[in-house]
């Protein structure tokens, strides 16, 4: 039973998998082989940029394309508990956001590891961007579940990630460094800390993602397995 | 009736503010062509809907063969046939995929049975479901609910947007299949010319509530159009069951529920008119005396 849920969500996802992999990659390679920017520069704007791409690109396909298409009704209508068929979307959606970027690491570290930037910082940034883009990836698909479009969950998505930026920016205003309000309240916060973690690793703050993470993966599937999703 | 397979009591559901079940009580005796009537947003697919679990009751009690559609949610649905009205499906996968999918979900699937069906069904195995026609689709969901072996099949307007001969095909799939293999059919629709032919009961929902339930053809022996010649100012206000009251010519038509020989001495009396004719209805115009009757208001003739 959860094969098939893994196996359909497969067939619906490889595809963007596949996208992320040839641009992001085929990117990082480019980059990295004409040498006409520092490695780190590509290493940076490659683990950021395809963090944000594939947490939108697979958030909007998740659920919304389901409810737009009418499918999501055959789905719940099975007999299976809508929470499993809401864990096996997000971890096929978790897996299409992380291999893309893994896929990254290992090109960077193939074509530059230890030339400009060192192995560990290398890694440390991709794994950084991998839990940036799933934490971004379950916020999208908890405020935009009950959404009717891929559109609109695609605006819920850059919503949510601009109101992160601005509630950074905002709370700069009123924090000196460290801002802690800025690191806890938003997922930008992991990746500050993953950047900094050999300078200052800040556990509790982790453990207060890490808790704010768990609350909106569940408070997703409670709301995936309501009346809500199914017209009346 | 033979035991109810399906028993709903006192059923309510509200979306919001708006009430769309209003007390539901309905009981399906197994083995019948049981056909849910009511028009559009009367509540057939929310009562479907609630006694499949897939929306929470408001308050009252539904069953399927025994267990509590609201508890044994995953008992019912493994146990029930269910196609959903204009019913979507993935449309990537191939026929044979999505048989194969849904059928890994039920543990008593029978793929002997399916592949049987699949033929019987003129489904192409190796198309795309997005490339079917809409008859082929209503029919691929047909098989889909059928190939586990439900006792109880549950069909919400299954030929909605289909056309008439699709329609019929449908219906002549539908009754090869199930009439002789003792399997309940709860048929939701609000074409009442395609339930009459199959049906052995029939329920009108209206606005929320069962306005009438009972066997097809004791409806239809019950309900009747009494025309009446007469004139001036009648008052039926006094008569029970009067669903609609019409003038044509110089002639009154009555249509009125269990009607008898008591009711017709009552009618002639109140209306101090002579009865001239009665007339025979078809399940179309009883539906519609029940969803559009005046109720007996005065008449001036």
């Amino acid at each position: 039973m959860i094969k098939a849920l893994f196996w359909k969500e497969w067939c619906e996802q490889r595809w963007k998998l596949a996208y992320g992999c040839v641009l992001l990659i085929g990117f990082v390679a480019v980059g990295l082989r004409s040498r006409l920017v520092q490695d780190d520069i590509i290493i940076i704007m490659a683990a950021g940029g395809s963090s944000v791409l594939m947490a939108l690109l697979v958030g909007m396909g998740l659920v919304a394309t389901e409810r737009g298409e009418g499918s999501i009704e055959m789905l719940l209508a099975l007999p299976v508990r809508s929470w499993k068929i809401f864990a096996v979307k997000m971890a096929m959606g978790a897996l299409v956001c992380a291999l893309p970027i893994v896929g990254c690491m290992v090109v960077s570290l193939a074509m530059a590891g230890g030339r400009e930037m060192s192995t560990t910082r290398i890694v440390v940034a991709y794994l950084g961007c991998v839990a940036f883009s799933i934490v971004m990836l379950v916020w999208m698909v908890a405020f935009s579940i009950r959404q009717p479009s891929e559109a609109r969950a695609g605006l819920v998505g850059i919503g949510v990630f601009m109101g992160w930026v601005s509630a950074i920016l905002l709370s700069m205003l009123f924090f000196k460094p460290p801002n802690w309000f800025g690191l806890v309240i938003t997922p930008l916060g992991i990746l500050v800390l993953t950047f900094n973690w050999m300078y200052n690793v800040l556990e509790w703050l982790v453990a207060v993602q890490l808790a704010l993470f768990v609350c909106l993966l569940l408070w997703g599937a409670y709301r995936f397995g309501k009346e809500g999703m199914v017209k009346v | 009736m033979s035991e109810p397979v399906i028993k709903i009591e006192g059923l309510r559901f509200s979306y919001g503010s708006k009430e769309v079940l209003r007390g539901v009580d309905l009981e399906v005796p197994a083995g019948s062509i049981f056909g849910f009537l009511g028009p559009n947003g009367s509540g057939k697919t929310t009562t479907i809907k609630v006694l499949l679990g897939l929306l929470k009751a408001g308050a009252g009690v539904c069953r399927i063969g025994g267990l509590d559609s609201q508890k044994d949610v995953m008992a019912v649905r493994r146990s029930v046939g269910y196609m959903a009205e204009d019913q979507q499906m993935f449309g990537w996968m191939r026929v044979e995929q999505i048989v194969r999918w849904v059928g890994s979900f039920y543990p008593g699937w029978d793929e002997k049975f399916v592949q049987e069906l699949l033929d019987f069904l003129e489904l192409p195995r190796k198309s795309r479901v997005k490339t079917l026609s809409k008859g082929q689709n209503s029919r691929l969901a047909l098989l889909l609910a059928l190939g586990h072996r439900p006792k109880v099949v549950i069909l919400d307007d299954p030929t909605l947007g289909l056309d008439p001969i699709a329609r019929k095909d449908f219906l002549r799939y539908v009754i090869g299949l199930l009439q002789s293999n003792q399997v309940t059919v709860f048929f939701s629709s609000h074409l009442l010319y395609e339930i009459e032919p199959v049906a052995d009961y029939v329920a009108i929902l209206k606005d929320g509530v069962i306005a009438k339930a009972g066997k097809t053809d004791e409806l239809r022996q019950s309900v009747k159009k009494i025309l009446l010649r007469g004139a001036g100012d009648i008052e039926l206000g006094s008569i029970a069951g009067i669903l609609d009251v019409a003038g044509i010519g110089e002639r009154i038509a009555l249509t009125i529920e269990d009607y008898s020989q008591a009711k017709q001495e009552a009618i002639e009396k109140a209306s101090k008119c002579a009865i001239v004719d009665e007339v025979d209805l078809n399940l179309d115009e009883i539906f519609e005396a029940y969803i559009i009757g005046n109720r007996g208001q005065r008449v001036q003739v």
